[in-house]
């Protein structure tokens, strides 16, 4: 399993692949934001042209050219347009933010899941895959506000400057050049300050990252005891206090290179804005243009400029941030998915693992080196071994959710790594160490291990049963979780749920890997007593810590370093000299009091 | 800058950043305050100067040369109005820095005093970390909504006196119309966050149902069961009513916030109807009414949308300083940060006198007349199930919880009449989950006794004449096999020198040694200096079995009399586990321990165990008499035994 090249895309590929997923995730709404982002670009544009006409029609009345009647129209008009355009902004805003992007997130989001859900599960071992997993995950609300700003650029912005340039155009064919002095000092602005702020984040993270362990190593709860105890506070203070000051020196040089970059761009763009008013001045006075013509142009040239910043410095700033995220949710989507035949297992003809090897993404030794293996039908086989000996590496080759790297792993006949996963799983269950504690309903906790068919509430109930769950008054409709209103059950009871989990699901192979976690040791015998009547004839691998319970199987394997270096009854390993009787030996002695 | 107990409202951010940063804070306050009035009064004259000259110009020949200094006044007016505001944002951030440099050490220092119990109560622990999470960013927020909603407020106030000096009867005739609506408005600014929680609870269902489909800790159930496509429908249900509500609640956000600029919208019509009169009757010139009504409806697009926003950040910052209040009122403990006495007092004996305590918040007593003594330099195992109040011990023991019944007494006198350093010196503690400091693995270690930490280390060494010794003759020595078996003349060694019966005092390096991280050591790429974890730079990652280790060796260099380890191999298989015990076994000869533990192994390490059930000792014995009495002990132990057989 090697990791994939990360592709790279440019802007223009990421519009190309963003922009179908985005218009298939809800079509007509990007539909409606478009046309919405025209009319209100018009509107806009048309409230310069209307403020004109009011403001010729003013200047004549002061002359005693116009009446009283005819302002007060023209008035109105451009109150009209104002409030239109006021209205379509509202709900152009409005159906962005709140109708297109949560239902694009939400589409979105399920096309992540499914993705997942169709992926290699080795891929969770993968500390790399987790964190690009999770920036995907941030890329989804990022995709929508990404291609709504590609509108907004397109419909809204792009229809008012171009309306806006036909005005000046037609009013002087050099006003023309005022949109361009208004784009150039706001680009420049963004490039300078991407760079600046780009170099600060490379900078200043580690120091981030530090200070905020310190404080972690102060304040937070899994540190605060110990911390306080130690008297280990003004260790941790000290730093903290001078990482902080580090950090925020640095923090305040960049800020301060930016203002004065800044101050000399704001410079410029106010000489794009003299320049413009100076355009127009002579155009006032050469008679080109009327005083209100001059007025309403030089009122909506602070508009023009403020407008032109929003685009570039806010919008383009923003999907220069977001465009990463975008890309991460564009390589989760491309990575390879698993599939497979179809087929039907037969736990008759057993388990059988020829000569596989398996290593994990991202490491380099071999986490399982040549083992070869084979169950018989209705065969309990026990693992035992020293942590990251192995044992739950083998068992997920051996069920199938993890594919050999060589060799190959035949579970109930099917070859885990060509027939598809439902295929292969289908009477496959299992009880894990890491087993979960889902915050839903009894009943949802329970047939949440045969999701295909409706949950049956006889089958829960009696697989409950078969666990030695104490009802206790909780039925099954009961939430198992405080924080949405439901009840707290013990970790003893939570092991019993995850056992009629796994019988739930009709099996002819069952794993059945024991808690390390803590549970006393009255519990624990119970654990592993139902676990050998749960595997009673059926395949069934039982994962196994406390050396002594794998006397309950037919056979154990012993493990060391990824490898089986021993297979046998409990009796003939406790025979020979090796590793098995050594652990037997270390933990019995304990047990061996005079 | 000190926080006070006091009552913290919202205008306090004001304060609070005038106080880190005075000068910053004025300018950051006025700058934008000006540019605003720049933006608006002064461009509207600026406006009617030019136009009315270029009019008479143009109409009735005045002489060309008078329009320069309205053009100048036009084009200075622009100046201000562009650079202002960089300025002002570097005021802004400045001010930021002063806090992130004053407050927020302020912040950690009062939430490193707080009272154990408010780390360990939900609802406390909950307002702590609301507090904590960016004080700045809350303060600054909030001193920026004030500006802005000093700025709207500005821009309106300067219009208006604009005017009223040309024409005082319109301006009166605005504000009898506009001032109500102004007042209908604020108040439908207030929100509904009950819906707003409605639609979080399905935000939060969501949250989870996501986690279950896409996290790693269920990854073989999600495989195997193959589940997805019934909780991924599941998500889409609840994630499309949770849609649902929200749009309701954006909507009426919306509502809100263009409804100020409708209401603008409608003030700014009301204006320009006002001033048309006089125009045409010559009152007023037209070049002021363009400016008058540039100027007003250039407003209308931007502080319909800010005033609301700047409303609500207002609120938010006042909810945020009530919070802030609330931090700064939870009760601190006392001497909560001082260090442990650099000279531990010996004990002779620990008592507990039925004691009684319950969490605060909980009714339900964990300790339940809980009785019995411990006597120095024996070796005393706690069992008992999960919940019995094994772990409740320790922390009433170091002093986390005062407020017990009963009594706790040390050498015969009440702990709490110790002082909190004297406390500290007295117990080591290796907890169940063990902090894992991302520092060098030295000073990790060292952490056990803080004498040993920063420059203090030295003198404490020379103090206790152990200064550069062994180090050298550890070097060449066989790793953690060997180790075990020369633990005991290695301890010898290192309390050579100190009076007999004090507990050791060991380097770190020769507590990495005992600890069993020799391999661990020479494996790191800067030997013991290593920083540990991924924070610092080359800092390495170590397995939780490491980890532990080091916790352990913490733990030996402190010189503390009485050792406690609260399920110290929890994170360890049982073989691991076993080896534990055999190197532990030789560790503490001689020292008092108290062992903590679900797992019973251990027990054969004691000299006495001591049976918690229902927050009180169900029994006490050496491990043959707690057999023969056949009580909860022996089926506990019989239990394990019976797979040895």
């Amino acid at each position: 399993m090697t990791n994939t090249k990360k592709t790279k895309y440019n802007l223009l590929q990421v519009l190309v692949k963003i922009l179908p997923i985005q218009i298939r995730s809800a079509p007509w709404n990007c539909l409606l934001e478009n046309c919405l982002g025209v009319m209100h670009g018009l509107l806009f544009a048309l409230s310069v042209t209307v403020t004109q006409y009011l403001f010729d029609a003013v200047s004549d009345g002061a002359s005693g050219k116009a009446g009283y009647r005819e302002c007060v129209i023209r008035l109105l008009v451009l109150a009209a347009v104002t409030f239109g355009q006021q209205i379509v902004n509202g709900v152009q805003n409005f159906h962005g933010i709140g109708v297109l992007l949560p239902k694009s997130a939400g589409r979105l989001t399920e096309l992540i899941h499914k993705k997942v859900s169709r992926m290699d599960p080795v891929r969770f071992e993968d500390t790399d895959f987790l964190d690009d997993l999770n920036k995907a995950k941030e890329g989804v609300r990022a995709i929508t506000m990404f291609c709504m700003l590609v509108f907004a650029c397109v419909s809204f912005y792009g229809v008012y400057f171009i309306a806006v340039g036909i005005y000046l155009f037609r009013l002087d064919p050099m006003l023309i050049l005022t949109l361009l002095l208004a784009f150039i000092p706001a680009m420049l602005a963004q490039v300078v300050h991407i760079r600046i702020f780009a170099d600060l984040e490379d900078d200043s993270a580690p120091l981030r990252r530090e200070c905020d362990h310190y404080q972690k190593a102060i304040c937070d709860r899994e540190y605060f005891k110990e911390t306080r105890i130690l008297g280990a506070f003004h260790f941790f203070y000290q730093r903290f206090e001078n990482a902080m000051e580090l950090l925020t020196g640095k923090i305040w040089k960049a800020e301060r290179k930016a203002a004065l970059i800044q101050l000399a761009l704001d410079f410029t763009t106010f000489a794009g804005m003299g320049l413009s008013a100076y355009m127009l001045f002579t155009a006032t006075m050469g008679g080109r243009i009327t005083v209100g013509m001059f007025a309403a142009v030089f009122a909506a040239l602070t508009q023009i400029f403020a407008i032109m910043q929003e685009v570039v410095k806010q919008h383009m700033g923003n999907m220069n941030r977001d465009v990463g995220k975008v890309v991460n949710f564009l390589r989760l989507l491309a990575m390879p998915e698993r599939a497979g035949e179809e087929g039907k297992p037969d736990f008759t003809k057993g388990i059988v693992a020829e000569n596989i090897s398996f290593c994990y993404p991202g490491r380099e030794t071999l986490s399982i080196k040549n083992v070869s293996l084979q169950i018989a039908g209705g065969e309990t086989i026990a693992i035992v071994g020293e942590n990251g000996a192995g044992k739950s590496t083998l068992v997920r080759l051996l069920t199938g959710i993890y594919r050999p790297g060589s060799g190959r792993v035949l579970a109930g006949g099917l070859d885990t790594a060509r027939y598809s996963p439902v295929s292969v799983f289908q009477e496959t269950s299992g009880v894990f160490q890491k087993y979960q504690r889902y915050k839903m309903t009894l009943k949802e906790n329970v047939a949440i291990s045969d999701s295909m068919s409706e949950a049956d509430p006889g089958r829960a109930r009696a697989a409950l049963e078969e666990s030695g769950f104490e009802k206790d008054g909780i039925g099954l409709e009961d939430m198992l979780s405080p924080e949405y209103g439901g009840v707290d059950i013990s970790g003893g009871q939570w092991q019993r749920v995850a056992i009629a989990r796994g019988l739930y699901r009709k099996n002819g192979f069952i794993v059945l890997d024991e808690p390390t976690a803590a549970i006393d040791p009255v519990e624990e015998t119970k654990i592993y007593k139902q676990f050998a009547r749960l595997a009673e004839g059926k395949c069934a691998l039982v994962v196994t810590h406390r050396i002594g319970s794998a006397r309950l199987a037919d056979r154990i394997i012993v493990m060391d370093s990824g490898e089986i270096v021993d297979m046998g009854t409990h009796e003939e390993l406790i025979a020979r000299p090796g590793q098995y009787a050594r652990m037997w030996e270390a933990q019995a002695q304990w047990y061996e009091r005079g | 800058m000190t926080l006070r107990k006091k009552d913290y409202k919202a205008y306090d951010t004001l304060w609070l950043a005038l106080e880190a940063s005075p000068l910053c804070m004025l300018l950051y306050g006025m700058l934008p305050i000006v540019q605003s009035i720049m933006q608006t009064a002064v461009t509207a004259i600026a406006t009617a100067g030019f136009v009315d000259t270029a009019t008479a110009i143009l109409a009735s020949g005045r002489p060309y040369q008078d329009i320069y200094p309205a053009l100048a006044v036009i084009l200075v007016t622009l100046g201000f109005v562009n650079t202002l505001g960089a300025v002002a944002r570097l005021m802004a951030s400045r001010v930021s820095v002063a806090l992130q440099r004053s407050l927020k050490p302020v912040i950690v220092k009062i939430h490193a005093s707080f009272d154990y119990r408010h780390i360990e109560d939900e609802k406390s622990w909950q307002l702590i970390s609301r507090v904590a999470r960016d004080p700045v960013k809350a303060i600054t927020d909030g001193v920026a909504a004030f500006i802005q909603f000093a700025q709207i407020l500005v821009s309106i106030a300067s219009v208006f006196v604009l005017i009223a000096s040309q024409v005082w009867w319109a301006a009166l005739t605005i504000l009898v119309f506009s001032v109500p609506m102004f007042v209908l408005s604020m108040r439908a600014g207030k929100k509904n966050y009950q819906a707003e929680r409605d639609a979080e609870k399905f935000s939060r269902r969501t949250e989870y149902l996501g986690e279950v489909l896409t996290g790693r800790e269920n990854v073989e159930e999600r495989t195997l069961f193959g589940y997805q496509d019934a909780v991924g429908h599941v998500w889409q249900e609840q994630y499309e009513a949770g849609r649902k509500l929200q749009v309701k609640v954006t909507a009426k956000n919306f509502l809100i916030s263009k409804g100020s600029s409708m209401l603008l919208a409608l003030i700014s019509l009301l204006v320009a109807l006002t001033l048309i009169g006089p125009v045409v009757n010559a009152q007023l010139s037209a070049g002021m009414f363009m400016g008058i009504v540039s100027a007003v409806f250039g407003m209308i697009q931007k502080l319909g949308f800010q005033m609301s926003r700047s409303l609500e950040n207002i609120s938010r910052a006042g909810e945020y300083m009530r919070d802030l209040s609330g931090f700064v009122r939870l009760g601190e403990a006392e001497d909560a940060l001082t260090k442990p006495d650099a000279e531990p007092i010996s004990i002779d004996s620990l008592e507990f006198r039925n004691v009684r305590f319950h969490y605060p918040g909980s009714e339900k007593y964990i300790l339940d007349g809980l009785s019995f003594k411990l006597e120095a330099g024996r070796h005393y195992a706690f069992v008992g199930k999960n919940g019995a109040g094994k772990t409740t011990i320790t922390k009433l023991l170091t002093g986390l919880y005062t407020e017990y019944e009963g009594q706790i007494l040390i050498n015969g006198k009440e702990l709490c009449e110790y002082p909190v350093s004297a406390v500290k010196a007295m117990f080591s503690v290796v907890y169940q989950d063990f902090a894992k400091y991302c520092i060098e693995m030295k000073e990790n270690i060292a952490l056990g006794n803080v004498y040993l930490t920063g420059g203090e280390g030295e003198e404490v060494r020379e103090a206790v004449g152990l200064a550069g010794k062994e180090t050298a003759s550890l070097a060449g020595k066989e790793p953690t096999s060997l180790a075990r078996e020369e633990t005991a003349s290695l301890m010898e060694e290192g309390t050579a020198g100190l009076a007999g019966g004090k507990t050791a005092h060991l380097t770190e390096e020769q507590a990495a040694h005992l600890a069993g991280l020799d391999e661990v050591v020479s494996g790191l790429g800067q030997g013991i200096h290593t920083p540990l974890g991924k924070i610092l730079k080359d800092g390495q990652d170590i397995s939780g079995g490491q980890w532990q280790r080091v916790a352990i060796a913490r733990s030996l260099v402190s010189r503390a009399p009485v050792r406690i380890l609260d399920e110290p191999t929890s994170a360890l298989d049982p073989i691991s586990e076993s080896n534990l015990y055999r190197d532990f076994e030789k560790l503490m000869e001689g020292k008092t321990t108290v062992f903590v533990s679900h797992r019973l192994g251990s027990t054969k390490l004691a000299d006495e165990i001591l049976v918690i059930d229902g927050g009180r000792i169900a029994e006490r014995g050496t491990h043959e008499a707690l057999m023969a009495g056949k009580g909860q002990y022996a089926e506990m132990f019989e239990a394990q035994r019976e797979w040895y057989q």
